[in-house]
């Protein structure tokens, strides 16, 4: 095997400075204390994380919220839009009754007969 | 090794840095990335010092430099893999003699299997007796004189001169 400069066994230098750079990490800090920094660092990622998921907790909320309230016909009626079927039930001496919906010329009025 | 201080270990890194980088870099190739390494091992065997004993430090410390070494090998694999490094890159310029064999080289050293490749490096370049070798890689003496030939007649038949075809023949 060959054992010149292009010997796959040369022997090649390091880069210059690595003593100094070796006494520069003994120098830095622990590893342990990397550790804690880094345990530090995940609480306060957990605690944004938190804090994230109850404002989008609360704005789901709201949302929701809304949602019902844009639902609701008393909004079609202010809005003077069609207003949506809604679920209807009516009770005569505590006893649920039928009802059927009759046409109505005003969209926005819905009549009901009680059967 | 309890009771030694700072200043001899940095001592002991001196004598060791240069066949322990030598090993090292011929699995990474990265000249300061392989130094890293080498200082990394170090800070991690003196973390460790009140468990090794002076007699076996020496195969401590290059266990733990391999090992640190395979493991940015495999990383550095997988990245390119994902990230197409590969494919982005321009491969080095091929016209000089120099770098070719170089790349050769580095080419006919990477395509050894790793237990080969330990055995050959630890033998030619860290100049370890077989002893030391079996105290660093975990195999048999009586096995590594078969692994240390069958890597240097691996690595003879990478490195022999490959004729280079006229361009209508390579067509």
């Amino acid at each position: 095997m060959q054992t010149g400069p292009e010997s796959p066994f040369e022997q090649l230098e390091p880069p210059p400075g690595g003593v100094e750079r070796m006494r520069a990490r003994f120098a830095e800090p622990s590893r342990a204390r990397h550790g804690v920094g880094l345990a530090a660092s995940g609480v306060a990622a957990l605690a944004a994380l938190v804090a994230v998921l109850a404002v989008l907790s609360t704005e789901m909320r709201s949302r929701t919220a809304a949602d019902t309230m844009l639902a609701a016909p008393e909004l079609d009626r202010l809005l003077g839009r069609k207003s949506q079927p809604i679920p209807l039930s009516v009770e005569r001496d505590g006893q649920v009754v039928q009802t059927e919906e009759l046409p109505s010329s005003d969209p926005r009025i819905r009549i009901y007969r009680v059967l | 090794m309890t009771g030694v201080d700072e200043a001899s270990w940095v001592e002991l890194y001196r004598t060791l840095e240069k066949p322990l980088y030598n090993v090292v870099y011929r699995w990474l190739w990265d000249r300061m990335e392989s130094q890293d390494v080498v200082q990394e091992a170090f800070l991690r065997c003196w973390r460790a010092r009140d468990r090794i004993r002076a007699e076996g430090f020496k195969a401590f410390v290059y266990r733990t430099a391999l090992n640190l070494a395979a493991n940015r090998r495999r990383r550095k694999k997988l990245w390119r893999l994902v990230s197409f490094d590969s494919l982005l890159q321009e491969p080095p310029d091929d016209r000089d003699g120099a770098a070719v064999l170089s790349r050769r080289m580095q080419r006919a050293i990477d395509e050894l299997p790793d237990r080969l490749k330990r055995v050959l490096l630890l033998c030619e370049l860290a100049g370890m007796s077989y002893g030391e070798v079996a105290a660093v890689t975990g195999v048999r003496e009586g096995t590594l004189g078969s692994r240390r030939s069958r890597a240097l007649a691996l690595l003879r038949k990478r490195l022999q001169p490959q004729e280079v075809l006229p361009d209508a023949d390579r067509a």
